[in-house]
């Protein structure tokens, strides 16, 4: 293929994407009868990325489809005509196939069938006639070099397996295979130098997010402006993991010793949910992010709000939870800018009341979940690595109030 | 009923003419034995790929005489089982023998000089992959010589016991084809060790 | 005579002298007496119906865990298993589907029906047999053992590093797991050399390689694919023995190793893996197919070419697995057209299946049923699996549901659909028992309804962002309905096996009908001797004169007294068991060889690795040695000229 058919078929595929929309539409509306509202679906694209991804479902999907249905029909014809030749046979009560069934082998043997022949008879006599189950069976065995007018039949064989089996498949998988390679290309992970970069960490079993041009950690919920080009840099602590958020992009796993690469571009604000996509140990099922989408500005405040150290507490309360908080270890594993707490194991908490959820994404950021975490953390997330602690409730209130405060 | 004869269907030629089932068994045993060695070498120049330096700074590469020694002790032995098989073929059973004995002393001067290797390494399997290559290249290598001796040691008891002669030999046979592999191992071992460019 | 169109002539005595040579046949490859004897036996019948039966229980364990975990995801933030018996149970599950109950099942298959098949009386080597049988069960139950001492693996049955290196899976779970595979796959490559050279020794006279069966085909390329596939596995499993025992560095990215050499080897098996047990399962489904209906396989040749291009072409394809661990795009790509080259022999050897069907009146036996179930499922789990070897759309899938029911629409409907067609078609030869068509029809309908209930919904949670290995779920995510939905499913599939099971012993009762020595009209020579086989399978040597050797009307049974080996064969003078090995290609008679009928050694060599792999496992060193001086003793002891 010349250059400019390979610029054009991507427009088409793109152009595909939009009618896929009201595909997409359709099945979802389908599911929604069904009782299925799909949060986060790989169809409903907010990047063009998963964008090009969903176009080229679509594609392989009718693609798949009509092959699939043209294969079934294939196999119905044989299937439908036994059916209805051994109706007939059944009809016309002799239990022998009626001659328009393209059988051309002798008809059944008249011998006795084994099931009832006298025992001499069974083991010392021919083998092969059948039990009563099966006697009205056309027994067309002879092989095909001794039947010369199954030409017919022949034909329609090598046509079935040559087209069927091959140069059909032969073309439907070179077309697929163009189709695939324009797509990777165009959602491939180039990064550029002017990109927006963000080093994500995978942890058991949570996400820790650095953004080097704004000096900002976070963790959990990656803050991210729209309409533009976002490059994340995948590196893990510990064990594998894989980034994926299915309406942005396809995931990418998080490996030891090797730094990968992903780039993409929101284009709607909003905030978008992820699993951890390599299995990763106990609590592989409870490590969620969300990757939150906002308008540049929005997210230039954001930033800076979540660079500056964390607030003073402000109430006499809050500043007695402060001294909870080194008191009950938990500045031995999390980090509070600005409090001297440096723990660095655990997710920063610097702005912890900034965030919208706990423990990986799986619980609201509220007093009850964050007293549950702490007190057993098990109970609310089984492998956690964070200890149990037991704190009792005139310290408890004062570490809440502390905690809530860290805006 | 057709009483017409396939020509395939008889007669037993002469003998036998293609190569006995124990043959067959130990050469199928050589191709899986020869995949999994495939598989540790790929492994280990896999590694070495993913490698800025090597050997890795501060780690000195092993002696090159006690390779060699092994490598060349390993390839005499298995000529030497190989001259057995020969001689044995021949009609010289005693002289098989005792070139069997010579194959036995080469193999465990060939185990002498790996397990030396391992002993004698200069740093801990812990340390870095190139450590752990060179315990694990060598160690297979030491773990099929001894078998290979020992499987020279029970064909020289049976020389000695009488039990196998000119006419049936099968066991040195396959001991002799099982060599192939030993050797294979100990080259794999060596070139590991110390033929990959250094950088 | 003359109008019969087929002229198989019976495998039975004609004179008095014949008699007394059977009764004296079926005394020599009989087992021998007691306990011991029944252990010891080696012959290729006892130790396929061990497999079979064996493989069975297991496939019924592996389920059962499968109906657990499905009850854990019905509903949203369930609480009815827990994470860490969840992740125990998904690996498990897929430990005990993979190698103890595909594998071993379609090797049982292989092991009892090659030989009849190829008109041979044992496997090449029968304790090597034996020994891979041993090897099979004490490989299962060491890992199934885990689970008394709460610790079954938990990592996956992909076992991915650096989750199972110590540093992260401290207890024994993965100890279990690797040493018990370790065993298993031993068991699988000596069962793969037997097959090997059963193939090209044992043939019948007569029976060319042009002329061999499509199942043993079938049989021959798959164990020749695990010759070259579990070998690198076993090393990559030893490597991640001595990381996680000794502390070396293999796959720890901090000394210098790669985890991803792991994925490389682990794939570079599990990838043939996938199609050693699809192609045995297709030489099930075609010998079912042509005697259903009553035709050839049509396109012979392609099939046959087709099987072993697809057993090539596999080890080409490992990386499509990995599309996700940030190999560059270029070669990912070469990946996917490699992944798109096997559909190639996939279509060609479905399409033969529907031109057998074409013309032939397809009678609808249960197997039948079986074969067009797996057409169903097959095609749909082939085509899912050309969209996920294009590298952006795994990039979304991969790791979710989406694969999830890809992957058991290829190995439900290529392999489990064409084993239970297979125990439909093949229960008279292996115990002279045969199923009810009626209830084999009901059990049929439910896992047919039941499996696509339980995976077809899948496919879509996948691309809703339902990843895999998870145990548990928040509501609100859009889940639900196809959850419960899938988790249905999967209860009636349950049912469905559970019919089968009925169906089983019932038809081992006392009372049940005996099976006819030829129930289906069968096309090869294993539906010409008895039904369950005998000891000896044949009493006169088979002369095969074409694929179809039953329906031919030429093919026969070799006359006592015109060959010397023939005579040497139906006489057992010298009281040896005896076979005649044929030349490779053309069959033609070479050799007459003695066969070893009965050894414990096989077992003891069993017991001696096993005391080893214990010693491994609890790091005590006395154990080891006494395990590996009792190796080298039992094999020695096995090898020794005259010991039997």
């Amino acid at each position: 293929m010349n250059v400019e058919e390979a610029h054009v078929l991507p427009q088409r595929i793109r152009a595909g994407r939009r009618r896929g929309g009201s595909h997409a539409a359709l099945l979802v509306s389908a599911l929604l009868v069904a009782g299925c509202d799909p949060r986060d679906s790989m169809l409903d694209t907010v990047a063009p990325q998963a964008g090009d991804i969903a176009a080229l479902w679509w594609f392989i999907f009718w693609l798949g489809l009509v092959v699939y249905v043209v294969v079934m029909a294939l196999l119905a014809v044989p299937l439908w005509r036994s059916v209805r030749r051994r109706r007939a046979a059944r009809a016309g009560g002799d239990g022998r196939p009626s001659p328009d069934d393209g059988a051309r082998g002798p008809d059944d043997p008249a011998g006795p069938t084994p099931a009832t022949a006298p025992r001499h008879q069974r083991r010392a006599g021919v083998l092969a006639s059948p039990p009563a189950a099966i006697e009205d069976e056309p027994l067309a065995m002879a092989p095909d070099a001794e039947r010369p007018d199954d030409d017919a039949d022949r034909r329609v064989r090598s046509r079935l397996v040559w087209w069927g089996g091959i140069i059909l498949p032969a073309i439907i998988l070179f077309t697929l295979l163009v189709a695939a390679n324009l797509t990777s290309r165009s959602v491939a992970h180039v990064p550029e130098d002017e990109d927006l970069v963000i080093d994500v960490i995978g942890h058991m079993f949570w996400w820790e997010a650095h953004y080097p041009d704004f000096d900002v950690v976070t963790a959990n919920e990656i803050h991210v402006p729209t309409d533009t080009r976002i490059h994340l840099r995948l590196h893990t602590e510990d064990v594998i993991h894989s980034f994926w958020i299915p309406r942005v992009h396809g995931k990418i796993d998080m490996i030891p010793g090797q730094v990968n690469d992903m780039v993409f571009e929101v284009e709607e604000p909003g905030r978008y949910r992820g699993h951890c996509a390599e299995y990763c140990g106990i609590a592989h099922a409870q490590m969620v992010k969300f990757l939150v989408a906002q308008e540049p500005d929005e997210f230039e405040a954001w930033a800076q709000q979540q660079a500056a150290p964390a607030a003073e507490p402000e109430t006499e309360q809050a500043l007695e939870g402060q001294r909870m908080f080194f008191q009950y270890g938990c500045a031995d594993c999390h980090t509070v800018t600005g409090h001297e707490a440096v723990g660095g194991v655990g997710p920063d908490l610097t702005h912890l009341a900034t965030r919208e959820s706990l423990a990986a994404g799986i619980a609201p950021n509220d007093r009850e979940h964050l007293t549950e975490l702490i007190l057993d953390p098990w109970g609310l997330k089984a492998g956690n690595p964070m200890p149990p602690t037991q704190i009792p409730d005139e310290d408890l209130e004062p570490l809440l109030d502390y905690l809530e405060g860290l805006e | 009923m057709s009483t017409r004869i396939s020509r395939t269907a008889f007669p037993v030629r002469g003998g036998p003419q293609g190569a006995p089932i124990g043959v067959w068994g130990i050469w199928m045993t050589i191709v899986v034995l020869g995949t999994a060695l495939a598989g540790l070498v790929v492994s280990g120049v896999y590694l070495y790929w993913g490698q800025d330096e090597w050997p890795p700074a501060g780690f000195e590469a092993p002696v090159l005489t006690r390779g060699a020694l092994a490598l060349a002790l390993s390839v005499g032995a298995g000529a030497l089982v190989v001259a057995a098989l020969r001689t044995m073929r021949a009609g010289g059973e005693r002289a098989a023998g005792h070139i069997l004995l010579g194959a036995l002393l080469a193999a465990t001067g060939c185990l002498a000089f790996l397990v030396l290797d391992l002993v004698q390494a200069p740093w801990h399997w812990d340390e870095h992959v190139y450590a752990s290559l060179f315990y694990v290249f060598v160690g297979y290598a030491a773990t099929f010589v001894a078998v290979s001796a020992l499987m020279i040691a029970a064909v020289l008891v049976q020389r000695v016991a009488g039990m196998i002669d000119t006419g049936r030999h099968l066991e040195l046979k396959v001991t002799a084809i099982f060599w192939i592999h030993t050797i294979a191992t100990v080259v794999a071992a060596f070139a590991m060790v110390h033929l990959l460019p250094h950088r | 005579m003359s109008d019969q169109p087929q002229t198989f002539q019976g495998d039975q005595p004609h004179s008095p002298q014949g008699v007394a040579d059977r009764e004296a046949l079926d005394q020599l490859w009989d087992q021998q007496p007691g306990f011991t004897g029944w252990l010891g036996q080696c012959n290729h019948k006892a130790v396929g119906r061990r497999y079979i039966f064996t493989a069975f229980v297991f496939m019924l364990v592996g389920g059962a865990m499968a109906m657990l975990m499905r009850t854990q995801l019905a509903v949203p933030d369930n609480d009815f298993v827990g994470a860490e018996t969840f992740n125990q149970l998904f690996t498990m599950h897929g430990s005990i589907m993979m190698f103890l109950f595909v594998v071993p099942m379609l090797k049982g298959f292989l092991i009892y029906f090659m030989p009849l098949m190829l008109g041979a009386r044992d496997m090449p080597m029968p304790r090597l047999n034996a020994f891979g049988y041993w090897a099979f069960l004490g490989g299962g139950l060491f890992l199934l053992s885990s689970f008394l001492f709460g610790a079954a693996p938990d990592s996956g049955w992909f076992a991915y590093v650096p989750l199972t290196r110590q540093e992260f899976n401290p207890g024994l779970n993965l100890d279990f797991w690797l040493l018990g595979v370790v065993m298993i796959e031993i068991s699988g490559i000596v069962g793969a050399i037997e097959v090997v050279v059963l193939f090209f020794r044992f043939r019948a006279p007569g029976m060319t390689i042009s002329r061999v069966p499509i199942f043993a085909w079938s049989g021959m390329v798959a164990s020749a694919m695990i010759l070259f596939a579990f070998p690198p596995l076993v090393i990559g499993t030893l490597l991640l023995e001595l990381d996680r025992k000794i502390g070396t560095a293999f796959y720890d990215a901090a000394g210098g190793g790669d985890p991803l050499l792991w994925q490389h080897l682990f794939w570079w098996f599990g990838h043939p893996e996938v199609y050693i047990q699809l192609i045995p399962a297709l030489g099930i489904a075609a010998a079912i197919t042509s005697v259903a209906c009553r035709r050839r396989m049509a396109a012979r040749t392609p099939v046959i070419a087709s099987v072993v291009a697809i057993g090539i072409l596999s080890f080409g394809l490992w990386v499509h697995h990995m599309y996700a661990v940030g190999i560059e795009l270029l070669s990912t790509s070469l990946f996917t057209a490699a992944s798109f080259m096997i559909a190639i022999p996939s279509g060609v050897i479905v399409m033969a299946f529907i031109a057998t069907m074409w013309w032939g009146r397809i009678r609808f036996d249960s197997s039948m049923l079986y074969v067009i179930g797996f057409i169903v499922i097959f095609v749909l789990g082939g085509i899912t699996g050309v969209m996920v070897a294009i590298v952006p759309f795994d990039w979304q899938v991969h790791d979710t549901y989406f694969i999830v029911a890809h992957m058991h629409y290829v190995m439900v409907g290529g392999s489990l659909f064409p084993i239970l067609g297979g125990f439909h078609h093949f229960l008279p030869k292996l115990t002279g028992a045969m199923m009810t068509e009626g209830l084999g029809k009901w059990a049929f309908a439910l896992n047919f309804i039941g499996f696509n209930l339980a995976f077809f919904p899948q496919h879509i949670l996948g691309m809703f962002g339902m990843t895999r290995r998870i145990w548990t779920y928040e509501e609100g995510l859009g889940w639900e309905g196809l959850n419960l939905a899938s988790t249905a499913g999967s209860y009636i599939m349950g049912i469905g096996i559970l019919l089968f099971t009925i169906n089983l012993l019932l038809a081992h009762r006392r009372s049940a009908p005996r099976a006819p020595a030829d129930p289906w009209g069968g096309d090869t020579i294993e539906w010409a001797t008895d039904s369950p086989a005998p000891n000896f399978n044949y009493q006169y040597v088979p002369v095969v004169e074409s694929p179809e050797p039953m329906w031919d009307g030429r093919s026969r049974f070799a006359e006592a007294g015109t060959e010397g080996w023939a005579e040497r064969l139906d006489q057992p003078r010298r009281g040896v068991r005896e076979n005649i090995a044929t030349t490779g290609l053309d069959a033609e008679p070479d050799h007459v060889i003695a066969l070893p009928g009965h050894s414990l050694w096989p077992l003891f060599l069993t017991i001696a690795i096993m005391v080893f792999l214990v010693g491994v496992l609890l790091d005590a060193v006395g154990l080891i040695g006494i395990g590996l001086v009792a190796c080298v003793g039992c094999a020695a002891a096995w090898l020794w000229p005259g010991v039997e």
